[in-house]
C-alpha cells in the first residue's frame, strides 16, 4: 500500500474541530481527503464521484450517520464505511454493522487502530474490486 | 368429599326443626296406637273375665238344677230358690230365666216373674245359642250391667238317655203330686227353649279399666313429654355441637390468619396488660413478647409506645402513623403503627390492639427506586456529557498524536505531545467508568455455570499477570455451580477485582481465585492477592464512588462491583492485612442446587 495518494477518503463529522483534525491526520498519512460537515452533504458528494473509503460520525445533527450510511450503501454498496461514535454501545454498533458498515470505532480515536483499519478496509476493497474484475474477465 | 357430605347432612339436621316436629308427631301416633291397643286389651280382658264368671254361674245353676231333678223334688220353687241364692254372690246383679218369648220364668228379682222382659224386637237383639254370649245393658238410673246369656239346659240335649230318664221321672212325679209346669226340662223345640240371663256388675272392672286408662294416659303423656324432651335435647345438642365446631373452625381460621399476617399485632386486655401477640410482632420488634404476657406494655415497649401512649390512653384510634421506633437498643426500625380500642357487642371496652407494620422493606425499595432514578438521571446526563466531551477529547488526542509524529524523535516536545495523548486517555477512562457506574442495573439474568464464567474471565488477565510476574491459582469447585447471572456484568465485576489485585502486586505475587457452595444455597467466590493490602481505616471506604488510593485510578471500579453484586441479590466483602494482601469475598444465591 505504497501509493496512498491514489485513494480518496471522505471524512464526515458535524464537529468541525474533529473534522479538521481527522482530515489533517489522514492527509499526513498520505491519503487524499475530502470533508463533509453532515450526512446530507456526504450523500451528495458520493453521488458526484466514487470514494475509496468513508469515515463518518454516527451522531450528526442534519442526518444521522446510520441514515447517511443506508443512503450511500443504497447508491454504491462497494464503498467501505467506518463509523465513529462518542458514546459506544453494543446496540449502536450492531445497528451500524447490520446497515453495512465496515467497522466501528469509538471516540477518542486510537489513531494507530484507525490507521490500521483504514489500510485494511482499502486493501479489502481493492481485493474485492480485483476479484470482480477477474470474474468479469 | 365424604366429610363434606357428612357436614352437609349435619347441617341439614341442624337447620331443620321440622324433623323434630315430625318425630314428635310420629311419637304421638305411636303412643296413641299403643294406648288404644292397651284400652282394647283391657276391654277384652274385662269382658273375658265377666263372661267366664257368668258362664261359671250358669254352669253352677244348671248343675244345681240337674241335682235337684235327680232328687225328684224339682220344680219352679226350687229353681227360684237356687237362682235367688246364687244371685247373692258378690257382683251378681240378677239371674233371670226367660223363654224365647221373653217371659220371665224365674228371676232373682221376684217382681219380674211372669212379666215380659224383652219384647219381640229386644229378644231378637240377643241371639241365644248354646255358647256363652254377653251384652252390656243400660238399666235404670244409668246402671249398667254385663249380661251373660245362653240357653238354659240343665240336661244336655245330646244325652238322650238322661233326657228320657228325666222325663220318666218327671211324669212319675206328676202322678205323686200336683205337677208344676214342665219347665226346665230339655226340649228339642226351639220355641220351648229357655234362656238364662246373668247380670253381672261391671263397675269394679270398669273402675279398674278407667284406672288403667288413666294410668295409660299418664304414662303416654310422660312418654310424649320425655320423647319431646329427648328430641329437643338432641336438637339442642346438635345445635350446640355444630355451633361449637363452627366456633372452633372460625377460631382456627382466625388464629391462622392472625399468625400468618405479615403485620405485627399486640393486643391488651381491659386492664391494659398484654394479652396477645403474633409472631410477626416479635419479628418486627425483636422483643420476646411471650414473656411479656400479662405485663404492662410500658415495661417492654419503647417509652410511651413510641409517643402514642397519650393518644391510646384517650381511647383515640391511630391510623397508619409512620415513625422510627427503637424497640431494642441501637435498633431503630421504621414502622407504621395503627391502634384502636376493642369493644364488645355491649359497647364495653375490652382492650386495645396495636398493629405494627415493618416499613424497612418498603423504605429499602423506595431507596432503591430513588437510587435507580438518580442513577438513570446521572446515566442520561453522563451519556450526553460523554458525547460532548469525547468529541473534543478525540480532537485533542488527534492533534497531540499529530504533533507527536511531527516533533523530533525523543525530543521533549514529542514527549509532551505523548503525555497530552495519555492524559486524554485518562480523561476518557473517567468518563467510561462514570458511564458504567451510572448505567442502570437492569440485569439480563440467565442461568450460568459459575466455574466456566470464572475460568473464562481469568483467561482475559493471564497475559497481564504473566508480565507482572504474578501466578494465578484457580481453585474451582468440583461440582458445577449454577446461578442466575448477567454474565457480561458479572464478568466485569470479576475483571475489576482481578485488575485491582494485579495493581496491588506490582512486584509480583499470587492471585488465588476459588469458588464453592455455602450452606447448599449460596455460591461463594474468593479473590485473594498477596499485594500491599489496605489499611483498616480505608477498608470501609473502598466501595465508595471516587474513593481511590491509586494515582491512576478513577475510584469507580469497586463501586461498580458493589452495585452489580447487590443487583444480583448478593454481597461483597473485603478483608485485608497491610503488607500481606487482600481478599474479596462475593456471595450470590445459587440456583436450584438440588
Amino acid at each position: 500500500m505504497s501509493n496512498k495518494n491514489i485513494f480518496h477518503i471522505l471524512v464526515v463529522d458535524d464537529d468541525f474541530s474533529h473534522l479538521k483534525m481527522l482530515k489533517t491526520i489522514i492527509k499526513s498519512w498520505g491519503y487524499n481527503t475530502v470533508e463533509a460537515e453532515d450526512g446530507t452533504k456526504a450523500v451528495e458528494l458520493v453521488r458526484e464521484r466514487p470514494y475509496d473509503l468513508i469515515i463518518m460520525d454516527i451522531r450528526m445533527a442534519e442526518m444521522s450517520g446510520i441514515e447517511a450510511l443506508k443512503q450511500i450503501k443504497g447508491y454504491n454498496p462497494a464503498i467501505p464505511i467506518l463509523i465513529m461514535t462518542a458514546y459506544s454501545s453494543v446496540d449502536s454498533a450492531v445497528e451500524a454493522l447490520k446497515s453495512g458498515a465496515y467497522d466501528y470505532l469509538t471516540k477518542p480515536l486510537d489513531f494507530d487502530v484507525l490507521k490500521l483499519t483504514i489500510e485494511r478496509a482499502l486493501e479489502h476493497s481493492a481485493l474485492k474490486a480485483e476479484n470482480k474484475y477477474l470474474k468479469e474477465k | 368429599m365424604d366429610k363434606n357430605r357428612n357436614k352437609s347432612f349435619l347441617q341439614s339436621l341442624h337447620t331443620s326443626p321440622l324433623i323434630i316436629v315430625g318425630s314428635v308427631v310420629i311419637l304421638l301416633i305411636a303412643v296413641v296406637v299403643l294406648a288404644t291397643q292397651n284400652y282394647n286389651r283391657e276391654k277384652l280382658y274385662m269382658s273375658s273375665i265377666l263372661s267366664e264368671k257368668g258362664a261359671a254361674l250358669i254352669k253352677a245353676l244348671e248343675a244345681g238344677a240337674r241335682t235337684g231333678m235327680m232328687g225328684m223334688m224339682w220344680g219352679e220353687q226350687q229353681v227360684q230358690t237356687l237362682i235367688e241364692e246364687t244371685a247373692l254372690l258378690p257382683d251378681v246383679l240378677y239371674i233371670t230365666i226367660i223363654n224365647r218369648n221373653g217371659l220371665v220364668l224365674a228371676s232373682s228379682q221376684k217382681g219380674l216373674i211372669g212379666t215380659q222382659l224383652h219384647n219381640g224386637s229386644q229378644i231378637s237383639g240377643i241371639v241365644p245359642s248354646n255358647e256363652i254370649k254377653w251384652k252390656i245393658i243400660n238399666g235404670e238410673n244409668h246402671r249398667r250391667s254385663f249380661e251373660v246369656y245362653r240357653y238354659f239346659e240343665p240336661i244336655s240335649n245330646q244325652d238322650d238317655w238322661m233326657q228320657n230318664r228325666m222325663r220318666q221321672m218327671m211324669s212319675g212325679r206328676r202322678m205323686m203330686m200336683a205337677p208344676d209346669k214342665n219347665m226346665y226340662l230339655p226340649s228339642n223345640k226351639e220355641d220351648e227353649k229357655q234362656i238364662v240371663l246373668v247380670g253381672l256388675d261391671p263397675q269394679p272392672f270398669e273402675e279398674a279399666r278407667k284406672e288403667d286408662i288413666r294410668n295409660t294416659l299418664v304414662i303416654s303423656g310422660i312418654l310424649v313429654v320425655l320423647g319431646l324432651a329427648g328430641f329437643i335435647s338432641m336438637y339442642w345438642m346438635q345445635s350446640y355441637r355444630t355451633a361449637k365446631r363452627s366456633l372452633q373452625d372460625t377460631s382456627a381460621i382466625a388464629d391462622e390468619v392472625v399468625s400468618s399476617l405479615p403485620v405485627g399485632l399486640i393486643a391488651t386486655d381491659k386492664d391494659g396488660k398484654i394479652a396477645f401477640h403474633n409472631s410477626a410482632a416479635e419479628r418486627i420488634t425483636g422483643l420476646n413478647l411471650t414473656e411479656a404476657r400479662g405485663k404492662d406494655p410500658e415495661e417492654i415497649l419503647p417509652s410511651h409506645f413510641c409517643g402514642l401512649k397519650e393518644s391510646l390512653d384517650r381511647g383515640e384510634s391511630i391510623s397508619e402513623k409512620e415513625m422510627e421506633c427503637e424497640f431494642t437498643e441501637d435498633n431503630i426500625i421504621p414502622v407504621s403503627i395503627s391502634a384502636s380500642k376493642i369493644v364488645n357487642e355491649e359497647g364495653q371496652f375490652v382492650g386495645q390492639v396495636l398493629i405494627i407494620r415493618d416499613l424497612g422493606e418498603v423504605r429499602r425499595l423506595q431507596d432503591e427506586i430513588r437510587r435507580n432514578e438518580k442513577l438513570a438521571a446521572i446515566g442520561g446526563l453522563a451519556a450526553g456529557v460523554a458525547h460532548e466531551i469525547r468529541n473534543p477529547l478525540s480532537s485533542i488526542k488527534g492533534i497531540a498524536t499529530y504533533f507527536e509524529n511531527k516533533f523530533e524523535k525523543d525530543s521533549g516536545d514529542q514527549e509532551m505531545a505523548g503525555v497530552m495523548a495519555d492524559e486524554v486517555d485518562r480523561l476518557n477512562r473517567v468518563i467510561t467508568e462514570l458511564l458504567e457506574f451510572a448505567r442502570p442495573t437492569d440485569l439480563k439474568l440467565k442461568e450460568t455455570e459459575v466455574n466456566s464464567l470464572i475460568a473464562h474471565s481469568v483467561r482475559l488477565i493471564e497475559k497481564e499477570a504473566a508480565i507482572k510476574n504474578i501466578s494465578i491459582k484457580l481453585d474451582l469447585s468440583q461440582q458445577p455451580l449454577s446461578a442466575e447471572i448477567d454474565a457480561d456484568r458479572f464478568s466485569q465485576c470479576l475483571l475489576n477485582l482481578y485488575l485491582n489485585s494485579l495493581q496491588a502486586m506490582e512486584k509480583g505475587g499470587q492471585l488465588h481465585i476459588k469458588d464453592y457452595l455455602k450452606n447448599g444455597n449460596v455460591i461463594g467466590i474468593e479473590i485473594r492477592d498477596t499485594g500491599t493490602g489496605i489499611g483498616a481505616e480505608n477498608l470501609n471506604k473502598i466501595f465508595d464512588p471516587y474513593y481511590t488510593t491509586k494515582t491512576k485510578g478513577t475510584g469507580l471500579g469497586l463501586a461498580i462491583v458493589y452495585k452489580i453484586i447487590e443487583a444480583h441479590n448478593g454481597n461483597v466483602k473485603v478483608r485485608s492485612v497491610p503488607g500481606q494482601g487482600t481478599t474479596f469475598s462475593i456471595d450470590i444465591p445459587a440456583k436450584n442446587m438440588s
